[in-house]
């Protein structure tokens, strides 16, 4: 045990500083919405797509439970270690008036340290909000990290425009 | 002496027993035509695709039968009649130097009926997957796209 008070000093000052940078993530898509453009990662994009928001609706909801309800396994070994993480991902669409929203979040059921408060169904990693503008286009905005869900987003946006195809979970 | 045969028999073991893959018993008409088009992004990673089928009873419990690996463009395997199957898609991706892998994928179930043909297309392109279904009376015909229905809404058929 140490009795210098500079050392005491430094420790406490910097346990106090990494424990203040812990932010809590968003309990739900409208916290998300919020957070996300001021974390470093954080993106947002607009788009216009040439279908009613009746279709981008079906779309939305036919799509998201077959490509994203999913668990995820993956693992990694290398010198002295092996890792396993187990993560669900949970889709939501939400219709509303003229719109719809899609949310996705992230369980991680094995092999992570949830540090902060989760949210029932997991953290929130992307929203997709589509609004209907006139008979037969729709403004598509989404908000995600830009980093590691490439595939995710790209599917997104394709269903969106009319088209079909899974994302690759593992591809992250 | 003992250790070397007990490493021959570990070895053996590992061999036979860790696998649980079987080959599908092809046996029935061929009623199922597999189109596949997969595409790795890179030309250091490979794609492969296959299907695991399992005959589902009417408890919706299901058992497995064996996997069809899409090794050509097109494939065409026989699934009984009148029965209930679940269809179990995959996407293995791998790296040649790397010993990174992972599987991705999507499964439904479908009623195989008589007179009727279904014709599949599977596809892996840039980290996107899809699989659609159409049951036809002949091939060729314009038939009726298959909606994907996952294992726990078995009591749907």
């Amino acid at each position: 045990m140490h009795n210098n008070p500079l050392i005491t000093a430094i420790i406490f000052s910097l346990v106090f500083i990494s424990g203040c940078a812990i932010k809590p993530h968003p309990q739900n898509a409208s916290e998300f919405r919020k957070a996300l453009p001021g974390s470093m990662f954080g993106k947002t994009e607009t788009f216009t797509v040439n279908r009613n928001i009746k279709n981008v609706a079906n779309t939305f909801k036919k799509m998201a439970p077959k490509c994203l309800k999913k668990r995820v396994k993956s693992t990694s070994s290398g010198y002295m270690h092996y890792q396993v993480i187990v993560t669900d991902y949970n889709p939501t669409v939400v219709k509303g008036k003229n719109r719809v929203e899609l949310h996705l979040q992230q369980d991680h059921i094995q092999g992570v340290m949830n540090v902060t408060k989760k949210p029932k169904g997991g953290y929130y990693m992307l929203v997709a909000d589509a609004v209907g503008a006139g008979k037969s286009k729709t403004n598509v905005k989404m908000y995600y990290s830009s980093v590691g869900q490439d595939s995710i987003v790209k599917a997104i946006k394709g269903w969106a425009a009319g088209k079909k195809g899974c994302p690759d979970l593992t591809k992250h | 002496m003992i250790r070397n045969f007990l490493y021959l028999i570990s070895f053996t073991l590992i061999l036979n027993g860790c696998s649980a893959i079987k080959t599908y018993p092809d046996n029935w008409a061929k009623n199922i035509f597999i189109i596949s088009d997969t595409k790795s992004d890179s030309v250091m990673s490979s794609v492969k695709a296959s299907i695991d089928i399992f005959d589902v009873n009417n408890k919706c419990r299901e058992k497995y039968i064996g996997t069809v690996q899409l090794k050509n463009k097109k494939s065409k395997i026989g699934l009984k009649n009148n029965q209930i199957i679940y269809l179990d898609f995959h996407f293995l991706t791998s790296g040649f130097f790397a010993s990174s892998s992972s599987v991705s994928g999507l499964g439904t179930l479908i009623k195989t009926r008589n007179g009727y043909i279904y014709e599949v297309m599977a596809s892996y392109k840039g980290n996107i997957y899809d699989v659609s279904i159409w049951e036809k009376r002949t091939k060729g015909a314009k038939g009726r796209e298959l909606e994907f229905i996952p294992l726990h809404q078995c009591q749907r058929l």
